[in-house]
């Protein structure tokens, strides 16, 4: 299709137009830059096109990426394009302070000779507190310290590098599993509870979980762009993921829904219980966005993921939407989220031995 | 004084100019700038939010030229999430995008403590000044964030702020050489309105090149505002490539 220059009008130049958007099209980013994950999405892009240039992966030193709130007001050697790797290595023990665009680092110290001395230089430099990467080259786990290494929250996750699975129902379902036993199960990491005791989830808790998934996702699926909230006709998409080069194997949507017992009204104010029949309208209403986001993306996969943060887990409340979901086609998937530790050694427990 | 109305029948008091105060003129010019009911110091805010995004992008230090590229870039795009921006209309040059609203908005964040500049050596010859962002001026903009208004445009302006820094070739020059609305033939000296009195649909430039990038779109989903923002920087990059 070709652009006539009167469609756009004064100094535009219809050519680039069209150049810009095939050529550049699926090169934007999947996640708003102001999204707690937009950065360390940058950071496993930096890891990934780092990596083959260098010898790491027989390292047992990790590296630290410390997002800093301004890299000119920080101290170090400084290390330029750090998206390019341009034959260079990470560094095993070093630590990077890093902006947002992750452009540029500084090196504050020299590697570290042994994992104990960077710790130490990690918290010297902010890492106790700032947003904070750690990755360790020995078992390719990446871990997310979002309020720094002393903070509440981290998301342990592996970063695969050339792997470039398939985005397949099977695959996303046992990476949703993953996710679950490594975070969602347990209050204490899941980071979605505003006041566990009394079953009240954060607010926009949907965004919260999103956002873990499609950090998660980018980490796995290395051939495919992970990008959230992505509208067009019957509305927006939680997350969909799409092949970005030509090997990669099959596209999917992700619908998330939040079944939950309290939720904080649109309007404001305190924490207000939620009736049965609003989990059941999620339900349904998260079926057909699955349906429909899928069929308009013509995606092989369209999956509805319900985090379900009521006082109890019951599978009740989704067997009266099994047939409509295989009709359309829609895989399913509830996780339970605990609301408190001692909920989840319960629950452990009877799964071994009854009462 | 009615703060409320759009400024046309605002005429200051002779004592106004005889002996300025600064928030006198800075309403006097945030009503003549805007036009609109914005408040008096929005300007102010959404710019010194740019420079803060800046300095979390590592930008900074940004030259003074840029600041009002980045100025135009953000004002054009700022119909893309539909959030008000305080300049619409921008004189055409045959240099640089300069805002005179903004460089009044620019030296008192300054005075404020809010920014810092000093100058450097200008690789072309000369001297250039340059800014960036104090912890006050970032500590600021997080106490913004109470403003619904400013609330509603901040995703927006960081979005902004990311696409430039995605870009390294964007500098002041390039942006003013692709920017579809200051690039548009035009008188040098008259003024390119694109929504302050003409309707954006039709004059703002940069909103149109964003809405033509569907029409070439291959990638199989449509391309959101997010997504318009970050191809119309890499857009400018595009075109300053072929100029070059």
């Amino acid at each position: 299709m070709t652009l006539d220059p009167s469609e756009v009008g004064g100094g535009s130049d219809p050519r680039a137009i069209e150049e810009t958007a095939r050529s550049e099209g699926r090169n934007v980013p999947g996640t708003p830059a102001d999204s707690a994950i937009a950065w360390p999405r940058k950071v496993i892009d930096v890891i990934r096109r780092w990596l083959p240039n260098g010898h790491l992966v027989a390292q047992t030193k990790p590296v630290a990426f410390v997002l800093v709130p301004s890299i000119r007001a920080s101290q170090g050697t400084p290390l330029e394009l750090l998206d390019l790797p341009l034959g260079r290595s990470l560094e095993p023990g070093s630590i990077y302070l890093c902006d947002e665009g992750m452009r540029r680092a500084l090196l504050p110290r020299d590697p570290a000779a042994t994992v104990e001395q960077w710790a130490a230089d990690l918290r010297s430099v902010g890492g106790g507190h700032l947003p904070t990467v750690v990755y360790s080259p020995a078992d390719g786990l990446l871990v997310w310290y979002s309020k720094g290494l002393d903070g509440p929250d981290r998301l342990e996750q592996e970063v695969e590098i050339g792997v470039g699975r398939p985005v397949t129902e099977a695959e996303l379902m046992a990476q949703l599993d993953r996710l679950h036993v490594k975070r969602w199960v347990s209050p204490s990491l899941a980071g979605v509870w505003d006041n566990s005791d009394k079953w009240v989830p954060v607010q926009n808790a949907e965004r919260a979980f999103q956002d873990q998934v499609s950090l998660w996702c980018d980490a796995v699926f290395e051939r495919h762009n992970v990008t959230t909230e992505v509208g067009g006709p019957g509305g927006r998409c939680d997350v969909f993921l799409y092949p970005h080069v030509a090997s990669a194997v099959g596209s999917g949507v992700i619908e998330m829904k939040v079944l939950r017992a309290f939720h904080f009204p649109e309007s404001g104010g305190s924490p207000t219980a939620v009736p049965a029949r609003e989990n059941v309208a999620a339900i349904r209403k998260g079926i057909r966005q699955a349906f429909v986001y899928g069929r308009r993306s013509g995606c092989d996969v369209s999956l509805l993921c319900m985090c379900d943060m009521r006082k109890v887990d019951d599978d009740a409340i989704v067997a009266p939407f099994l047939f409509a979901a295989d009709k359309f086609k829609v895989a399913m998937c509830r996780y339970f989220v605990f609301a408190s530790d001692e909920a989840y050694r319960v629950a452990l427990t009877k799964a071994v031995l009854p009462e | 004084m009615d703060h409320d109305g759009d400024g046309s029948d605002y005429s200051p008091a002779p004592e106004e100019f005889l002996a300025p105060q600064t928030p006198t003129l800075d309403e006097t010019l945030g009503r003549v700038y805007s036009g609109r009911p914005l408040p008096a110091l929005y300007g102010r805010a959404w710019l010194l939010t740019l420079l803060a995004c800046a300095e979390g992008f590592g930008l900074t230090p940004i030259p003074g030229d840029l600041v009002h590229g980045m100025g135009l870039l953000a004002d054009g795009l700022a119909e893309v999430y539909k959030v008000p921006s305080p300049d619409r209309a921008v004189l055409k040059s045959d240099r640089l995008p300069f805002f005179p609203s903004l460089q009044w908005d620019l030296d008192r964040l300054l005075v404020q403590g809010l920014l810092e500049s000093w100058t450097v050596d200008r690789e072309s010859g000369g001297l250039q000044t340059v800014y960036a962002c104090t912890e006050t001026g970032r500590s600021m903009v997080n106490l913004l964030d109470g403003s619904p208004l400013l609330r509603q445009a901040q995703p927006f302006l960081k979005e902004v702020v990311a696409a430039l820094a995605d870009s390294s070739e964007l500098d002041a020059e390039t942006i003013a050489a692709g920017d579809s609305t200051f690039a548009a033939p035009a008188r040098v000296g008259s003024v390119l309105d694109f929504g302050e009195w003409d309707d954006p649909r039709f004059h703002n430039y940069a909103l149109r090149t964003t809405e033509a990038f569907e029409k070439a779109n291959t990638r199989g989903l449509p391309f959101g505002r997010r997504d318009r923002v970050h191809l119309y920087a890499k857009y400018l990059v595009h075109v300053g490539r072929g100029a070059a």
